[in-house]
């Protein structure tokens, strides 16, 4: 069982603006981010080194969510305009293959590859849920009238998507989208003036698919949004909840990024107040971490491959806050970026720890 | 109580003027600070725009953010001013300067604006008071609004939307029995007062006043006479039952309803919070405008709708953004105001205001000037000190004047 991890720094990509995430390819050979500004930033491993190319353009607003198909060669990408695009890579730059500019009528917040790479699901702010095919952007299914829907993740190893609203509701969908279940994560929302807070950020399952990790904030209020980061674990198979994981203060607020790690661990991310976020692994039987990692600052994704193991994890510049107009010194309004850093991790394994 | 009131003001002939006019104000008041990106002045993809798209209004060429649609369709009643700069991006300091206008210091505490109003223009016909507050939280007497006008005029806040405790009349008192009561009372106040500084005795003589007629009017806070439909259009959350309540009042003839909705700070997760708050805004303040134009209201009832200030530009790590009073907007509508006007710009980024800056003085001039009161020339009379009604190195927004 692992009772450690290091964190090796390989080096450091610093785009000029916010991202939203960052991913890498299969290979680990490419790094992909998805701008505030609607670019896609995409950068090429050169020997040992991280060479920036020319963004990938085309999308309006946030780019919300990206992901590789499972040989690399093929990316998928989404706005919070509610447009979905599939890429592919050609030689060594990527070339539009279809786009759906209204995917979503609005923020596109979440999208989700099948695991043989057939079928794209995607969920938004519209309260939609569509399936597509990923090889075409043919809509297979949809359904309608949900309330905003944050997250969606395919089973890996049964036909059913799982999808989480802003109030907790996690919600299991056969292929054909019809609802089959749900997972009570309540706990991750409240209501705090004219304000609703939280909701079921991120999903996650185990390899085998017999744990399902919701995660988001266990929200204390709404304004500056406070709250614990939290993670809800279920068994898939009898829907019971098995843990509920705090990773942090009421400071530390979202958990923003989870995957389980096929040692059966979770590694987290989390951001909260400026300069505030945090990496953390920690066992699911657990009640402490043990690995907790500060120095990044805010933290608002992971992205880690197994073959070579491999994380980036993207964070926001330091000294991101302030009331009123911050100039540099030649007068120019400041703007924050972020930080895409990458690390070799390395498990260390031992017997449980004592208590 | 009239001489009293007429006392204050420099000109008592012209006092009596205004007091005759039947003009009101709705002030809706976003405490924390909307975010001008997030709703009134979209700066969509751009590097500070967020992720949220512009929607075209009733008003060609104008777009708001898309988290408006209902007051997109308003829009032809409003006038917006995006070239708000003003001083303080304190919430503790900031509040109080934009509700009294930020005047010179001049050694004395400015009303705030419902004071000055109910100052100014008094209760009007309906007698009731001339200053109600529709808040979340806590009501009573909020006497500081005031500042040097004395207590008298501060606001009377109604919280949760509910009446003051104990607003009810006791069945087993008949009319007579109540006359009596009131009689007596106010022989003992006048007693009370004898010998001692008046204003603080009027006050309190007069929050009894205002109890008597909002006893009167009890079915303002009757629920069960809302129309079904008013209340699915206003909304059933917080904002909505508020906003209701200030229609009518506003129908009542109150002077000065002041709605408040707290909870805009959104220094962290901005855009999912105004994601959520502006909706129930939206539908809340396109339902009051829709409704006031409908009644012929707004000929009469002056509409702002402000917060303290904007929020940044810049996105700060807990995907938030921070205080703003550099280029910040605000919303006018109804009496003496143009509709259908957008006054004033920011850059292309919303960094900085690119024509005109406006300060709140300017503001309350305009506001003062809307309703039918010369700031420019009127000035409340301090025990023997003139002071200006509005800041005296600050003038009306002609461009926003009917």
């Amino acid at each position: 069982m692992a009772t450690s991890l290091e964190l090796k720094a390989l080096g450091t990509c610093t785009p000029d603006r916010q991202l939203t995430e960052a991913r890498l390819s299969p290979a680990a050979d490419r790094l992909v981010g998805g701008g505030f500004d609607g670019s896609i930033r995409s950068w090429l491993k050169e020997e040992e080194a991280w060479q920036e190319q020319p963004p990938l353009g085309g999308h309006q607003g946030w780019v919300t969510q990206l992901q590789f198909s499972a040989d690399g060669l093929f990316l998928y990408s989404a706005d919070s305009w509610g447009q979905l695009r599939c890429w592919k890579l050609s030689e060594v730059s990527w070339q539009d293959v279809w786009t759906i500019p209204t995917a979503h009528d609005g923020w596109l917040r979440s999208l989700s590859l099948s695991p043989d790479g057939s079928q794209l699901a995607t969920c938004g702010r519209d309260g939609c849920l569509h399936i597509w095919t990923a090889a075409t952007g043919e809509k297979i299914a949809e359904t309608t009238g949900l309330e905003d829907q944050f997250s969606v993740r395919w089973h890996p190893l049964e036909s059913a998507l799982i999808t989480g609203d802003l109030f907790g509701k996690v919600q299991v969908w056969s292929q054909e989208l019809k609802p089959l279940r749900e997972f009570n994560a309540a706990e991750l929302y409240t209501e705090h003036r004219l304000q609703e807070i939280g909701g079921a950020r991120r999903i996650a399952l185990t390899a085998d698919g017999k744990t399902l990790a919701v995660a988001g904030t266990r929200p204390k209020n709404g304004g500056n949004v406070q709250g614990v980061p939290l993670v809800l674990l279920f068994d898939w198979t009898t829907g019971e909840q098995t843990g509920a994981l705090e990773l942090g203060a009421t400071s530390d607020v979202y958990v923003t990024d989870l995957l389980f790690h096929p040692d059966g661990f979770l590694l987290a991310t989390t951001s909260g107040n400026p300069g505030t976020g945090q990496i953390v692994a920690i066992q699911p039987d657990e009640t402490k971490p043990f690995f907790v990692e500060k120095k990044l600052g805010n933290c608002h994704s992971l992205s880690w491959q197994q073959n070579n193991s491999q994380l980036a994890i993207t964070s926001t510049s330091k000294g991101s806050n302030g009331n009123g107009r911050k100039l540099d010194a030649d007068g120019n309004y400041l703007g924050n970026t972020s930080l895409i850093s990458l690390f070799e991790m390395t498990i260390g394994s031992g017997d449980k720890p004592k208590e | 109580m009239t001489g009293a009131a007429l006392s204050g003001l420099a000109h008592p002939l012209l006092a009596e003027q205004l007091k005759q006019q039947d003009k009101q104000v709705l002030f809706v008041w976003i405490d924390g600070g909307m975010s001008q990106f997030e709703s009134w002045d979209p700066k969509p993809n751009t590097q500070f725009g967020g992720p949220f798209r512009a929607t075209s209004t009733s008003l060609p060429d104008v777009q708001i953010s898309e988290l408006m649609p209902r007051t997109a369709q308003q829009m032809h009643h409003l006038a917006l001013v995006r070239s708000m700069h003003t001083q303080d991006n304190s919430h503790s300091a900031g509040v109080p300067r934009i509700l009294r206008g930020d005047p010179k210091n001049r050694g004395v505490t400015y009303p705030y604006f419902g004071s000055a109003v109910a100052k100014l223009m008094g209760p009007g016909e309906s007698k009731l008071p001339p200053y109600v507050w529709i808040k979340p939280g806590s009501g009573g007497f909020k006497h500081d609004a005031a500042g040097f006008l004395g207590p008298k005029f501060g606001a009377l806040a109604f919280g949760d939307g509910q009446p003051p405790d104990n607003l009810l009349q006791p069945e087993e008192l008949s009319g007579d029995e109540v006359e009596l009561r009131q009689r007596i009372r106010e022989f003992a106040n006048s007693q009370f007062a004898s010998g001692r500084r008046p204003a603080n005795t009027e006050a309190s003589s007069y929050v009894f006043d205002m109890a008597s007629r909002l006893m009167a009017r009890q079915d303002l806070f009757d629920a069960t006479q809302l129309n079904p439909r008013d209340v699915q259009r206003y909304g059933e959350h917080e904002f909505g039952r508020h906003m209701l309540l200030g229609r009518r009042m506003l129908e009542a003839g109150v002077r000065f309803v002041q709605v408040t909705s707290y909870g805009w700070d959104t220094h962290g997760d901005n855009f999912n919070g105004h994601a959520r708050l502006m909706p129930r805004f939206d539908q809340a303040f396109a339902a009051m405008i829709e409704d006031l134009s409908d009644r012929g209201m707004l000929e009469h009832v002056l509409v702002v709708c402000l917060s303290e200030f904007g929020r940044t530009p810049r996105i700060n790590g807990h995907v938030g953004r921070d205080h703003w009073p550099e280029s910040w907007s605000l919303a006018m509508a109804g009496t003496g105001i143009k509709r259908g006007i957008v006054e004033g710009r920011t850059n292309a980024l919303g960094t900085a205001v690119e024509s005109e800056e406006y300060d709140i003085g300017h503001m309350f001039h305009t506001w003062f000037q809307a309703l039918g009161v010369d700031s420019t020339h009127i000035e409340y009379d301090n025990a023997g000190q003139p002071l200006p009604i509005a800041h005296d190195e600050h003038s009306p927004v002609s461009a926003l004047l009917a």
